[in-house]
């Protein structure tokens, strides 16, 4: 892996805020979060529900909608500062440069219009192309994303064909304008396992084809394991522990990270072992605790970690964590030799 | 085949419907006091005046108990009479004449109110149901609700009066009442029908725009609705191409059945604007107690009602792919 130059750099994110003002309060759904993507690599964001990891691929795409919902920091995209770009402005990037694979085909496609002019629109919309140019550039999209036949397919409507077929549908409307970037958003959560592998397939390639980055968005560390350049742990809001894949599995530091590890049930394991689920759950967004966000649940948490949040600290190059007492780095200090056993009372703030 | 046994199933409830609203109407009408033959021979009270009035009732057999008239009107509206007429006669003193002529002249002048105030409705309605969900909980989005409700809640005839008068009569724009067919002068035409067409189209407007506007903001929030912006096309084309029509079932559906408050919103405009449409044949065959005629214009109207409501069914699946799918496979 080369030391990445500064044109390789596609986006580049700082310390982005994203709020939203609800009755209850402000939820800050993503609390400072900065990172980098390189052209042509990929980003794996792995993190369980309301961690806000789509909030965020939303927030970098600039699709949220703007009543009751502020964002802050700056996204850096192909050298260009575009957070605070005109909405007008912004919207010529979607689709053309910046496009997006939602999670669940079902319903993100449009159902009272028939999958060709979904594809064509963005062409037509975009690259001012015309009918005819446009039709044969989307049954040569529909081909490369391997729907059979393409022809009759642009005139059925969304409900007439399978999740896979729709969620194949999807990333050739994604791909339609050729894309630099491409946020796929839980992709596969919504399919059989047996399609998921073939989504995912099918997006890697069309990835390595076009040299187009990649930011994918899981709660599932087996679907970036073998396709993410780097891996992303977003917890509470806040990216918890980043690195290049190899490394992450390597040297897991942050306990969460760790937690999510153990929670994947293994096969070589004897029938009826317990599933090792993370207790209690993620904390109020509106109103996080004072410490370190996974305190709560983490068994290693000690009474700095309730009081003080950890910063963002780098163990070796690219991996970044956020946690006081670091998983696998010795001596842990105060207690931790009994890293393993009754996790401190929840709540303890 | 599946289209033969549609229609059957349409051709059967249409029946039952005609039935039940005409009995309605002529057990209504019995109850009203006042006798037709009284309209029919105006004069004093005399031996002779009995004399005919007897005559005259038995002609027009209304000597004859309710479910006997009843059951002629039905045998002749749907079989005929020894003319050929399905509809009855309309009893002046100068004469009879047949129903079927009074239809033919009231019945298009009718129908072309409903249809400009229907389409004015929707006209008005629609871009501010799309834009009031676009902007929802916006200063615009209350406004509009608010003028919404208002004219909602003004009752049909102070509306029509009002325009007749501050427009019509001192404002002076367009006549403020009478009718001219579009054949004979199609300016004046439409300068006649704008009030009255008007004054229907107001309590529909406020209805369609919300409800319209409810359904859009739901399907606002729909992921194809995220999907369709994040491909960058202007929010004008997400809303009149993506939203638009996967948010008008209800609107439709209501539409449709508004067809019955238009009919009985049409007797009170036709009435304040002078309009010889459907509602004044009817008010002056309420006030005639012209029975037989009765029937057979409320006949007429509950057969376009249905026929609306059919329609309105086949256009659900031209509206949405689903809904014809799902019958093409029935």
């Amino acid at each position: 892996m080369t030391a990445p130059t500064e044109s390789e750099t596609l986006l580049e994110v700082t310390d982005l805020r994203t709020r939203f003002r609800t009755p209850a309060g402000t939820v800050r759904a993503v609390d400072g979060v900065s990172l980098t993507l390189d052209r042509g690599r990929t980003l794996g964001i792995v993190g369980e529900s309301g961690s806000g990891k789509s909030v965020l691929s939303r927030s970098i795409m600039g699709l949220l909608p703007k009543r009751n919902v502020t964002c802050e920091g700056s996204i850096v995209y192909d050298g260009r500062e575009i957070s605070s770009l005109p909405p007008a402005e912004r919207r010529k990037l979607w689709g053309a440069d910046m496009a997006m694979v939602f999670q669940d085909p079902m319903t993100a496609l449009n159902p009272v219009i028939r999958i060709g002019r979904q594809i064509t629109e963005g062409l037509r919309f975009h690259l001012g192309l015309d009918r005819r140019t446009a039709n044969e550039n989307a049954l040569a999209l529909l081909r490369s994303v391997g729907i059979p036949e393409p022809e009759r397919r642009m005139k059925q409507y969304p409900h007439e064909l399978s999740g896979g077929m729709r969620q194949r549908i999807m990333i050739a409307v994604a791909l339609a304008c050729g894309p630099k970037l491409l946020f796929a958003d839980e992709p596969t959560t919504a399919l059989d396992v047996t399609v998921q592998a073939q989504i995912l397939n099918l997006l890697a390639r069309q990835q390595r084809e076009r040299n187009m980055a990649m930011v994918l968005v899981t709660h599932d560390l087996g679907v970036v394991a073998g396709r993410a350049d780097d891996i992303a742990v977003m917890y509470a809001g806040q990216i918890v522990e980043k690195a290049p894949t190899a490394t992450l599995f390597a040297n897991v530091r942050m306990p969460y990270t760790e937690a999510l590890l153990a929670s994947i049930p293994k096969l070589d394991e004897p029938r009826r072992t317990r599933l090792k689920a993370i207790p209690g759950r993620p904390p109020s967004l509106i109103d996080p605790p004072p410490g370190c966000r996974f305190a709560p649940r983490c068994p290693y948490a000690q009474e700095r970690c309730h009081r003080e949040a950890p910063p963002l600290r780098e163990s070796e190059p690219g991996h970044v964590y956020r946690c006081w007492y670091p998983v696998g780095v010795e001596p842990r200090r105060d207690g931790a030799a009994d890293r393993t056993d009754t996790p401190t009372p929840t709540g303890a703030r | 085949m599946t289209l033969a046994r549609e229609l059957g199933k349409r051709f059967l409830s249409l029946a039952v419907v005609l039935f039940l609203v005409t009995l309605f109407t002529a057990l209504l009408i019995s109850m009203v006091p006042g006798d037709p033959v009284d309209t029919l021979v105006p004069l004093a009270e005399s031996e002779e005046a009995d004399a005919l009035k007897a005559q005259v009732r038995e002609d027009l057999n209304l000597d004859e108990p309710l479910h006997v008239r009843y059951a002629s009107w039905l045998r002749d509206f749907v079989f005929g009479d020894e003319r050929g007429e399905h509809f009855g006669d309309y009893f002046r003193v100068s004469g009879r004449d047949p129903v079927s002529n009074r239809l033919a002249e009231a019945l298009p002048v009718s129908l072309q109110l409903m249809v400009y105030s229907q389409v004015l409705a929707l006209v008005v309605a629609i871009p501010l149901g799309v834009l009031t969900a676009y902007r929802a909980g916006s200063l615009f989005d209350k406004v509009t609700n608010t003028g919404a409700f208002a004219l909602m809640a003004v009752p049909t005839f102070v509306l029509g009066l009002a325009l007749a008068y501050y427009i019509g009569v001192w404002l002076n724009w367009v006549p403020p009442s009478g009718y001219v067919p579009f054949g004979e002068d199609p300016v004046e035409h439409v300068r006649r029908m704008v009030l009255p067409s008007l004054t229907l189209a107001a309590g529909q407007i406020a209805v369609y725009m919300r409800l319209l506007r409810s359904d859009m903001v739901a399907t606002l929030q729909e992921d194809f609705i995220q999907m369709a912006r994040s491909k960058g096309i202007s929010d004008q084309r997400v809303l009149w191409r993506h939203a638009l029509r996967p948010s008008s079932l209800t609107l439709l559906t209501v539409a449709g059945m508004n067809v019955g408050t238009l009919i009985g919103g049409a007797v009170v405009v036709e009435v304040i604007f002078s309009i010889p449409g459907m509602g004044t044949a009817i008010s002056q065959a309420i006030f005639e107690r012209q029975y037989v005629a009765l029937q057979s214009f409320v006949a007429v109207l509950a057969i376009l009602y249905v026929v609306v409501n059919f329609a309105v069914d086949i256009l659900y699946a031209v509206v949405d792919p689903r809904i014809r799918h799902a019958r093409a496979r029935n």
